[in-house]
């Protein structure tokens, strides 16, 4: 799969909520995990299914998204995502009618996958091609954040842990994370 | 065109995780240990579904995956109560996620002819309720329609006509 087939499977759904949804309204998602890093132009990252951490969408649309393995599982994983998130979301760049498409940014995808304290997810950034895509000082920032709001602190140092591995093999392609 | 098959498309889903056209077992169970845990799942289906257990244990047998790999044939010595689980589960395992990707890949055309049933039948309420003549659609240049294939559509015939073109038909009536 590539970025073309994420782009005619929203689009696909664009259509079907123009021919279902009779209102004036437009309705947003958030999409996040592989299909986001696809979205975002990197390359290494191959995903089949598409993850929604933030929708709108009305559920006479549920039956159409789980067809097209678009799925809402990701918005149990919220908090991993720093606070305000949506305010660096970026716009997919397709048109459409009735929704709009946004991925979370490169640094909140990061921080997120960290956060999962799962080997798979850390894989997914462990490369130089994403690593030299990142605003550092943002992702410090981002990091912050969300270790403030970590249940505990074993979570805490679990997080550390990872953004430290992250940081150093930045440093190690000799990438400047300062 | 032939209808995709698991067999094929986990095949296919093993060479895009992997980057690698390579099917030998006990190199890409290198890789899920080594470098990338997400061939884990799709790796023990594909040798689940279409390869020889005994096989898959030699090759998988200095890799994590045996454990894995022999646990689920354990759960499942007939396929088609893998096939079961993989389809009526309502836990979200990384195996169901892997079936749900096929199932989707395979009605990809399933869904497109239903979205196209849909934009025909809105075609059809909008030409009969502005009171708008087929005629007039084809017409319109910037439509682009073929006569022919149109009609067919208008008729039920939604393997006649692209997605986007009766798409664009929507949008054009909405827009009178």
């Amino acid at each position: 799969m590539d970025k073309k087939d994420i782009l005619n499977r929203l689009k696909h759904l664009d259509m079907a909520a123009y021919t279902k949804i009779k209102d004036n309204k437009r309705y947003s998602c958030v999409i996040v995990g592989g299909g986001a890093l696809m979205l975002l132009g990197f390359s290494n990252r191959v995903t089949y299914d598409i993850d929604i951490l933030k929708s709108d969408i009305p559920k006479e649309l549920f039956e159409i998204m789980d067809s097209l393995d678009i799925n809402t599982n990701a918005m149990t994983y919220r908090i991993n995502f720093p606070e305000n998130y949506i305010k660096r979301a970026k716009p997919v760049e397709i048109e459409t009618e009735k929704i709009d498409f946004y991925t979370v940014s490169l640094e909140d995808l990061i921080i997120s996958k960290i956060a999962a304290f799962r080997e798979k997810d850390i894989y997914d950034i462990m490369n130089s091609e994403i690593m030299q895509s990142v605003d550092y000082k943002l992702l410090n920032e981002l990091a912050e954040d969300v270790k403030y709001g970590m249940l505990n602190d074993y979570d805490v140092k679990m997080f550390e842990h990872g953004y430290n591995e992250f940081i150093q093999k930045a440093k190690e392609n000799n990438l400047c994370v300062n | 065109m032939r209808e995709l098959t698991l067999n094929g498309f986990l095949k296919k889903y093993l060479v895009d995780l992997s980057g690698k056209k390579s099917e030998n077992l006990s190199n890409l169970a290198y890789e899920a240990d080594h470098n990338n845990p997400r061939l884990k799942e799709p790796l023990v289906l594909y040798a689940y579904f279409c390869k020889e257990p005994t096989t898959v244990k030699r090759q998988f047998a200095n890799s994590s995956l045996y454990e894995e790999f022999c646990l689920f044939l354990k759960k499942f010595p007939k396929k088609e109560d893998a096939i079961n689980y993989l389809s009526q589960t309502s836990q979200i395992d990384n195996y169901r996620k892997v079936y749900k990707s096929f199932i989707s890949k395979r009605d990809r055309h399933k869904q497109e002819d239903a979205l196209k049933k849909a934009l025909q039948e809105e075609v059809l309420s909008v030409l009969n309720n502005k009171k708008i003549s087929a005629y007039k659609l084809l017409k319109e240049e910037c439509l682009n329609l073929n006569k022919g294939n149109f009609y067919a559509f208008l008729r039920g015939n939604t393997s006649c006509i692209t997605v986007s073109s009766a798409y664009n038909v929507v949008k054009y009536l909405n827009q009178l």
